[in-house]
């Protein structure tokens, strides 16, 4: 029973994580048809400034300074490289794929390449079946589950989010309807920005971050995105926890060598079963 | 069949001979014939002012990575299909190589070989379903192909058989001879260039072209876009493969390291500075990176900083590179300063 | 109220619209009629921004709108109803005429709600449906109503009557000849002539990318072309 009580646990913590990951990055390519492979950094740079900054201004100012200062990069990385270059997917993928090196190696010159934690807002451990786990684990399921919801509920109540499935389902009749389409997508670059940066707030405390790890937030948002269908969020939530049990069940039954594995094997599959991901849209005509 | 016919084929065959010296010849009279006719009568002459084997090293990773930004631009500038896991074919051949070197004992270039045809066959099975993707797709997919095969070849379960993070190592260089080995990587390198250019210029290369600027169109008037795509992937692949292997057999062996996203960013680093779709202006990215980066040999980190500003820059506001069209603009200058 | 002045368009090489020039007066209902791929369409979503003139001038209300992107032209108050209805299909019958009127200022999104569920009473009855579960004349009132929502100044309508049954049609330009009474302007693009110049006060005959003629009703009928062409007597 034990084992699988924590392979239920951990699977729930890892997929709500990558939840809110791949709910941004789903959201980035639903309006703009755009992948983002910086979409990493904004996880990783989250972290980094609260690393940095928690030791002088307290735990609570560093999550709110990372959080503003992430929102805004999201914002000035729609300004200032992606916009101009709208035209020319190519040149997007090559321009986030540098910006994401770019900042890996920014913490590697003006860091260190070892990985880091930090605190938790909460101390101790709450027992479940015997097993006792890190509070923080709870802060982690709780948060990013309201967090979720409030994004869920943003993009179907508010008038930003229905500008936002306005775009991705029509951008053409969107602009008829008189919705700025690049002022719509730099709200939702920073709302995938704000949601990897929560992301980050909630998991790190309880794992840790090192500057090759954006690569690997980008992976996994990714096998869940093509796996839950491209621009569809329902199916980045629903994705997000059948890769988390999944990989949660390979560490302990099979072995952690393999869970790495996880994410390019659900993404061959998904190519080679259904290409539009199980959520994935038909076109309605 | 007849003589005739026979005799006809031949004159064609002198024609299209001539036609080509005549091409070539004409190419040599131009500006930019004669820069690349400096440029390679330079590097061969590199031995003789130094003998170094440092110095000459440089110029042999520059080589090397010339032949591996060269394969990926052929599949991005030509073909239109962005890959962000180039290292992995680069990867794969290098330890192929080095397994058939060190446990097989077979020669190099046999080694070399197989490693790189080892890269087309992967090249193959990854296209086989990364091809059912447009372009983002394919790119992304591949660069988390590459990275899972740096987790698998790092992680210590497999160890035994894939050698851990030390990955293989002590294997033979090409030749003791540091001259030698030089000119060796000269002629690879010149080798699959003209290779490159040549399928470029080719019939191939002109479906190809069609593909990248209108798969639709190119579908509509009956290309198997799919064969197509899958050979200039598998194409691609081979000489990022032959990279690899040269990369592996340089420097002594070869580790999970060559996996990562990062080698990947080398080759399209290079190939942007130079000038996308212009197959030359990748060696001339590569020199300038290995040169700029031997001012920065303290800190590797910095240097590759650097270049992610550059490459930013690049994309952003030249789109056709900087390193080709500044040497072509030297033409003005030259005729200004003849007084043309 | 607009006015397009010698305006060319093209699609790489080939030339879609050859100096058009085209005037719709306040309170007008004009039509543009000619076959397929006269550049019918090309012309409304030049007007709306969609696509950019190559040449020419366009005015609307003495403002140039030519090099204007859509969703600024949309404010300026011109509603286009695009080819094929284009509706936000996934989302409910009541979700897209809000989006209808997103970029409205004034507070009388309920009035305007009334006022399209008069005209439409189908619409107010699947309110809550998602649209891609209506059906293809539902459709096509939605996409009317969700341009009406916006209170345009001018509404723009590319083949309103495209793959419907006759009889949805001629609801179809009930509902039309009901909004012209109600005093907005509109330019519509019909490929059915017939029902076209029931309900158009002045016709423009486009072909090949060029106006070859214009008139109203009465005039264009006594054209023995348009007898033969368009009218099929």
């Amino acid at each position: 029973m034990v084992p699988i009580a924590e392979v239920i646990i951990f699977g729930t913590i890892e997929a709500s994580v990558y939840g809110l990951l791949a709910l941004g990055f789903s959201l980035v390519y639903g309006v703009g048809g755009i992948l983002n492979l910086s979409h990493g950094l904004f996880y990783l740079l989250t972290g980094y400034i609260i690393f940095w900054t928690y030791t002088t201004i307290g735990i609570v100012w560093a999550v709110i300074l990372a959080l503003i200062i992430i929102i805004i990069v999201g914002g000035l990385s729609y300004l200032l490289l992606i916009k101009p270059l709208q035209e020319n997917h190519v040149a997007i993928l090559i321009i986030t794929f540098s910006l994401g090196f770019f900042v890996e190696q920014f913490i590697k010159v003006f860091g260190d390449a070892i990985p880091h934690t930090v605190p938790s807002f909460v101390g101790g451990a709450i027992t479940i079946l015997g097993v006792p786990f890190p509070s923080q684990f709870f802060v982690i399921l709780i948060g990013s589950f309201i967090v979720i919801a409030i994004t869920g509920l943003f993009i179907s109540k508010s008038k930003i989010g229905k500008s936002i499935r306005a775009i991705s389902q029509d951008r053409e009749a969107a602009m008829l309807m008189g919705i700025n389409a690049d002022r719509t997508l730099m709200y939702t670059v920073m709302i995938s920005a704000a949601l990897a940066g929560i992301a980050a707030v909630l998991y790190v405390p309880a794992s840790s971050i090192a500057p090759h790890m954006g690569w690997d937030v980008l992976s996994n948002s990714f096998a869940i995105v093509i796996f839950g269908g491209l621009g569809s969020l329902k199916g980045s939530v629903v994705g997000a926890f059948i890769l988390g049990y999944t990989r949660s069940f390979v560490n302990y039954f099979i072995d952690p060598a393999f869970s790495a594995l996880v994410p390019i094997v659900v993404i061959i599959l998904v190519l080679l079963i259904r290409p539009r991901g199980i959520f994935g849209k038909k076109e309605v005509y | 069949m007849s003589a005739k016919s026979l005799s006809k084929g031949k004159g064609r065959v002198k024609k299209k001979l001539s036609g080509s010296k005549s091409y070539l010849l004409n190419w040599s009279k131009t500006f930019r014939g004669r820069l690349t006719i400096i440029c390679l009568i330079g590097l061969c002459l590199i031995p003789l002012l130094t003998q170094n084997r440092y110095y000459l090293g440089i110029f042999i990773t520059a080589m090397i990575f010339s032949i591996f930004a060269a394969s990926w631009d052929f599949l991005a500038g030509f073909t239109g299909q962005v890959s962000f896991g180039q290292a992995i074919f680069f990867g794969i051949s290098g330890y192929i190589t080095s397994y058939f070197i060190r446990y097989l004992y077979l020669p190099w270039w046999a080694s070399l070989l197989i490693g790189s045809l080892v890269g087309v066959a992967f090249g193959l099975l990854i296209g086989i379903p990364a091809l059912r993707l447009k372009g983002p797709y394919l790119g992304l997919a591949t660069m988390v192909l590459g990275l899972i095969m740096f987790y698998t070849f790092l992680n210590v379960k497999f160890e035994p058989w894939l050698g851990g993070s030390e990955g293989i190592s002590k294997i033979p260089q090409i030749s003791r001879n540091a001259v030698e080995t030089y000119y060796i990587h000269l002629i690879f390198m010149i080798t699959s260039f003209l290779i490159l250019i040549w399928i470029g210029k080719s019939k191939m290369g002109t479906v190809f072209k069609s593909i990248r600027d209108d798969d639709i169109g190119a579908e509509a008037s009956g290309i198997n876009l799919t064969k197509y795509k899958l050979i200039a992937f598998m194409i691609s692949a081979f000489f990022a493969g032959i990279a690899g292997g040269l990369f592996a057999m340089h420097n002594r062996g070869v580790n999970p390291g060559v996996f990562q996203p990062l080698y990947s960013f080398y080759a399209i680093v290079m190939a942007s500075l130079g000038g996308i779709a212009t197959i030359s202006g990748s060696a001339l990215g590569s020199y300038f990176f290995w040169f700029a980066a031997e001012l920065f040999s303290e800190w590797p980190d910095v240097s590759v900083f650097i270049f992610a500003i550059i490459l930013i820059l690049v994309i952003r506001f030249a789109e056709h590179g900087i390193l080709k069209p500044v040497l072509e603009r030297l033409k003005d200058i030259w005729d200004l300063v003849l007084g043309k | 109220m607009l006015e397009i002045k010698k305006v060319y368009h093209y699609y790489g090489k080939a030339k879609s619209l050859e100096e058009v020039n085209l005037s719709v007066e306040e309170e007008a209902l004009d039509v543009v009629i000619g076959p397929n791929g006269a550049g019918k369409s090309t012309l409304l979503r030049v007007i709306s921004g969609l696509e950019e003139p190559d040449r020419g001038k366009i005015i609307f209300k003495g403002v140039r709108i030519d090099e204007e992107k859509p969703h600024i032209i949309a404010r300026m108050g011109i509603a286009h109803c695009p080819e094929r209805r284009r509706l936000f299909y996934d989302m409910t019958v009541l979700e897209n005429l809000e989006l209808g009127a997103y970029s409205l200022k004034d507070k009388n999104f309920k009035e305007l709600l009334e006022f399209v569920f008069e005209i439409f009473p189908r619409l107010k009855e699947r309110r809550k449906q998602r649209a891609g579960t209506l059906s293809g004349g539902e459709q096509q009132m939605l996409a009317i109503a969700r341009s009406l929502m916006s209170n345009p100044k001018l509404l723009l309508m590319d083949e309103p009557s495209l793959g419907l049954a006759p009889k949805i049609k001629t609801s179809i330009f009930e509902a039309i000849g009901k909004i012209k009474k109600e005093g907005t302007t509109a330019l519509l693009v019909e490929q059915d002539a017939v029902l076209a110049m029931q309900v158009g006060e002045i016709i423009h005959v486009l072909e090949e990318g060029k106006i070859e003629m214009r008139g109203t009703k009465e005039q264009l009928e006594k054209e023995p072309r348009i007898k033969k062409v368009y009218l099929g007597i």
